[in-house]
């Protein structure tokens, strides 16, 4: 019989749990929730993305990219913690002296689809940052190479490799074809 | 030290579990997740929407409404299943005589907020239930008594006591005061 458990984990807690055997854990509602390993696909394209968007944050001086499974602390009480493939930060969004999670939701949100991820439950995480404050997210498909771009209340844009995604008044100055994010040449 | 479970659980055995105390579950990618137990505060518009949306149905043979903590199997493994406060189904969506959680999602679903869900989490909810299927979402939030529509890829509504809630496309010929779904007389 499955036994069921009456405690729920707080934030801090999940922070001082010991990483092992590099499993990774979300918090939803203060239920520990086993992230999948990424495999080699949704590793290398959240790679790609993260260096993509990290350069444009140090050449531009505009903002900062959070990686390695960084968790944010959405609610309190129960708590939820959620992390994201890749997060970025406009400037003077994430404190200089923070420890522990972000209390905030990034300003964009990444994630890599997996082949374990429904587009139904893809899109919901996607809405589930947009609620949190997130301004875009955006969702890569490896098997179609494609970026779909998420704002709040309004229908998800689906770009494909030729097209170029251009960062708008979130991410002013940058662009880059799509293929560029999954790939390093044509 | 908190135990992490490599186990998750299927639609199966959850439907098998014994209901114990009146406590009630949903399974988010495996794993059990406790419903909290609603105060009266959520209880009296939960049945009272339910009772209109009942009575619509019945007096215009215009789909049917399922009450119970009837689970929803939303994605298989691992497996999700989700709980509505009320469901209610088009003609002929719902299939008479269906053991086991339906396969589909309400075309109508009502969530009750409640003081420890935070206005995020109850809207990524909502995203939820539209990004799997549902048409409309009524969120109703007893402390103010508002309702608040949402319809997939659109900013969400919110209707106050005096407003009048209109069934459109989804429930027609549907009508009623917003403020009789949270109490009897003004």
């Amino acid at each position: 019989m499955t036994t069921v458990s009456n405690k729920l984990m707080t934030a801090q807690e999940l922070l001082m749990f010991p990483k092992g055997d590099g499993r990774r854990f979300e918090l939803i509602r203060g239920v520990l929730i086993e992230k999948m390993p990424s495999g080699k696909v949704q590793g290398l394209v959240s790679s790609r993305i993260d260096r993509v968007l990290g350069n444009f944050a140090e050449d531009n001086d505009f903002g900062d990219t959070l990686s390695n499974d960084t968790g944010h602390r959405l609610d309190r009480d129960p708590d939820t913690v959620r992390a994201p493939d890749v997060a970025w930060f406009a400037p003077g969004r994430l404190p200089d002296n923070l420890t522990g999670f972000p209390e905030i939701a990034p300003d964009l949100a990444v994630e890599v689809k997996s082949p374990g991820n429904s587009w139904p439950e893809i899109r919901t995480k996607a809405d589930m940052w947009l609620n949190y404050g997130s301004q875009q997210v955006w969702v890569a498909d490896p098997p179609t190479a494609t970026i779909t771009i998420f704002r709040l209340n309004t229908a998800p844009v689906t770009l494909t490799e030729d097209d170029i995604l251009d960062g708008g008044e979130l991410l002013p100055g940058f662009s880059t074809p799509v293929w560029r994010l999954f790939r390093r040449r044509r | 030290m908190t135990t992490v479970s490599n186990k998750l659980m299927t639609a199966e055995e959850l439907l098998a579990m014994p209901k114990v105390d009146g406590r009630r579950f949903e399974l988010i990618r495996g794993v059990l997740i406790e419903k909290m137990a609603a105060g009266g505060t959520q209880g009296v518009p939960g049945s009272r929407i339910d009772g209109i949306l009942f009575e619509y149905a019945e007096n215009n043979d215009h789909g049917i409404t399922v009450s119970c903590e009837t689970g929803y199997l939303l994605e298989r493994g691992p497996d999700t299943v989700r709980v509505p406060d009320v469901a209610w189904f088009a003609p002929d969506r719902f299939p008479e005589g269906f053991v086991g959680f339906p396969e589909l999602v309400p075309d109508l679903a009502v969530e009750v907020k409640s003081p420890s869900n935070s206005w995020p989490e109850i809207r990524t909810k909502a995203a939820m239930w539209l990004n799997y299927g549902s048409q409309q979402v009524w969120v109703a939030d007893p402390p103010t008594a508002t309702i608040t529509i949402f319809r997939l890829n659109t900013a969400p509504v919110t209707l106050t006591e005096d407003d009048i809630l209109d069934g459109g496309d989804l429930l027609p010929g549907f009508s009623t005061p917003v403020w009789r779904l949270f109490r009897r007389r003004r």
